[in-house]
């Protein structure tokens, strides 16, 4: 007697948990007036476990009892209703039953229990759930830049004058990008392959030289807000590096202002499937004028 | 009644309520792809109907001048001339004000800051049935600035901005004859953008003339025959046909082409374009037109062909408010290699139904092979008002 008894024990020792999660349906009701969706998760799924259905297998099996029906919406509710409250973190398996129960709620026969409005704001929390991972893109891009450099040239008698290097030209590259549907940061770097035209800013010196090859790298960090889906407003730093062959005046002498340089810019983001087209405009230090780009990217899947 | 007792009349009139209300190409963005939802006229600019002014007070405006108890429903319903129900079923009047303060060369020596008043009209719209927009009559009178080019002139500051008689028997299909803007490319109200000054398609170039719109399997044609503007010399008035095709792939993407052929006394222009409307999300856009002009001197047959490309996209913020960027190019002779390009962000805001801001900043570049210029800045500053 006392081993049955130890044996007893022993099997509602094993068990204890699922059957002391076993609710009725009162239970549930008191649950969800008490809006604590996460118990009420629990034991549903605790609950479907003890009667041999598994939570993440829903959709095999062809038909439910009315019992089931019920905590399967209420499952639901209280999936959705969590997320909505902040008291349940969304996450793929939940997500993925939740979805199974949307599927079969058509064959559900619960008159007083509305599916509708939790399909609806089932719709709505998955969409901010995926507008809120974070994923990361590779790209590649081509864009057209222009800016105008500042230049020096000294002369044979010695005469000094400002000169100055109107630049444009397509810039080839690539980059990397990690960002949600509100937010993120990228960084890119482009080979560009420029064609100046020199002038003067002065009444002493006459120059004028016209497709000069100009080599430029430029590095740059953004960071991006998307205020809807398809657009983005970036903010970036440009990081340039500008080499180019100017030939000066005969005996005299050609100093560009800087080698390296850095700047910010401001710009726009449309995005169609894989493509985006962005338009940008900022300031380089030591530049004069502005800084522009227009650039065309393609994106890869993740 | 003189001229000065008219321009009083007009501006109490402003100063008391207060256009020639506007939609614009951008609401694409918004599904709206077609301006005779909202316009009397088939093409836009002019007076909004009564659907375009209850979406101007909704969709696209602002709400917070209103209580947040206010249904959209009742914001829409008071959207008629000066936030009233519309009281006649006959007559749609509104006001319209614009004033732009220009800044030009901005931190350069010779920077200069103008306020312009650029139109205020006082607009009329019959609805001969008394029931819906079949059959209009719309007329809009008032001031217009003399052009720079023509300061110091005479050149009769108030004027009729648009007149015309529509007949529009079912949606396929509308016939409007009277003094209208032409028809050509995307109708943008960027009157300094290439696309419009260099086609010679700005604000002060309505002719008169008579314009068939059809609206059939998800094409839009209008044909526009003209005669030039009947308060124009006759040696300068431009007669001739235009015409644009538009086909809508979705409510979001448009594309079109155009074409136009002109000729007066001493110039004979030919228009060419290809144009491209796109939203993306709710309530932004992309909106490109690319275009080549060629004008023949007749008395040189000298011909000179030019190009442009004008780009402009928006991004919806929030309710109201939208971030713009322009990107303009032009070549003003193909056979030159002087181009100019011009860039500049802009942002516009929606305050409320009739009450619209917009700030726009111009970075132009120019090249040439002779020459490095520095770069020219300009700002412009503008309200829009309509009632």
């Amino acid at each position: 007697m006392v081993l049955i008894k130890y044996i007893l024990l022993f099997i509602i020792f094993l068990t204890g948990t699922a059957y002391a999660e076993v609710f009725s349906l009162e239970e549930l009701r008191q649950l969800d007036l008490e809006k604590n969706y996460p118990k009420i998760i629990n034991k549903i799924d605790n609950d479907l476990k003890s009667n041999s259905l598994d939570p993440t297998r829903l959709l095999s099996e062809t038909s439910y009892s009315k019992d089931i029906q019920i905590k399967l919406y209420f499952k639901l509710k209280a999936y959705i209703l969590g997320i909505q409250s902040g008291t349940v973190k969304p996450n793929d398996e939940q997500h993925k039953q939740s979805k199974q129960i949307i599927m079969m709620s058509d064959d559900f026969e619960l008159d007083n229990y509305d599916f509708d409005d939790l399909i609806e704001t089932f719709e709505l929390e998955t969409e901010k759930w995926e507008k809120s991972k974070f994923t990361l893109n590779y790209f590649v891009s081509i864009s057209y830049l222009t800016w105008n450099h500042s230049l020096k040239l000294k002369d044979s008698n010695g005469e000094k004058a400002n000169l100055y290097s109107k630049e444009i030209g397509p810039c080839f590259g690539g980059g990397i990008r990690y960002q949600n549907g509100y937010w993120g940061v990228e960084s890119q770097l482009c080979y560009g392959y420029l064609s100046a035209t020199v002038g003067e800013d002065s009444t002493v010196i006459k120059y004028n030289q016209s497709n000069v090859p100009v080599d430029a790298v430029v590095l740059t960090s953004n960071f991006l807000w998307k205020p809807k889906e398809q657009v983005a407003m970036k903010f970036g730093i440009p990081l340039v590096y500008h080499q180019a062959d100017y030939e000066p005046s005969k005996e005299g002498k050609i100093t560009a202002e800087e080698t390296f340089s850095f700047g910010y810019f401001i710009g726009a983001e449309w995005i169609f499937q894989k493509y985006a087209v962005e338009i940008s405009i900022g300031g380089i230090k030591q530049y004069p004028d502005s800084f522009w780009n227009f650039k065309l990217t393609y994106n890869f899947d993740t | 009644m003189n001229k000065i007792m008219l321009k009083y009349i007009l501006f109490f009139t402003i100063a008391l309520c207060s256009s020639r209300a506007f939609s614009y190409p951008n609401f694409i963005g918004h599904g709206y792809n077609s301006c005779i939802t909202c316009h009397y006229n088939p093409y836009g600019n002019g007076p909004l109907n009564d659907y375009g002014r209850a979406l101007s007070a909704t969709a696209i405006s602002d709400r917070w001048l209103h209580e947040p108890s206010k249904s959209e429903e009742e914001i829409a319903e008071k959207s008629g001339f000066l936030y009233m129900k519309a009281f006649n079923p006959y007559i749609r009047p509104s006001v319209n004000y614009r004033g732009l303060n220009l800044t030009r060369n901005i931190t350069q020596k010779n920077e200069e800051s103008t306020y312009i008043n650029m139109m205020a009209n006082v607009n009329t719209v019959i609805r001969l049935n008394g029931e819906d927009d079949k059959y209009i009559a719309s007329i809009s009178y008032g001031y217009a600035p003399t052009p720079i080019s023509q300061k110091g002139e005479d050149t009769g500051n108030y004027r009729t901005r648009e007149h015309y008689v529509g007949l529009r028997p079912n949606t396929d299909f509308g016939f409007y004859i009277g003094f209208m803007d032409k028809v050509f490319g995307i109708r943008v109200p960027d009157h300094i953008a290439f696309s419009r000054s260099v086609t010679e398609l700005t604000q002060n170039d309505q002719t008169h003339g008579a314009l068939l719109h059809v609206v059939k399997n998800n094409f839009e044609i209008g044909l526009n025959g003209f005669i030039g503007s009947l308060f124009q010399d006759t040696e300068l008035r431009q007669k001739g046909v235009s015409t644009k095709v538009e086909y809508n792939v979705s409510s979001t993407v448009k594309p079109g082409v155009s074409f136009l052929k002109s000729t007066s006394d001493h110039v004979e222009n030919t228009l060419a374009a290809i144009h491209g409307k796109f939203g993306f999300s709710k309530g932004s856009s992309a909106l490109l037109e690319i275009g080549k002009k060629s004008q023949k001197i007749k008395s040189t047959q000298k011909e000179i062909s030019s190009i442009y490309l004008f780009l402009q996209n928006h991004m919806l913020l929030r309710r109201g408010t939208y971030f713009f960027m322009t990107g303009e190019y032009f070549q003003p002779n193909i056979e030159k290699e002087s181009e100019t390009l011009r860039l500049g962000p802009g942002l516009q805001y929606f305050l409320v139904q009739g009450v619209e801001l917009r700030l726009d900043l111009y970075n132009t570049k120019s090249y040439s092979p002779d020459a490095a210029t520095k770069d020219s800045w300009d700002f412009a500053g503008q309200i829009h008002l309509w009632f």
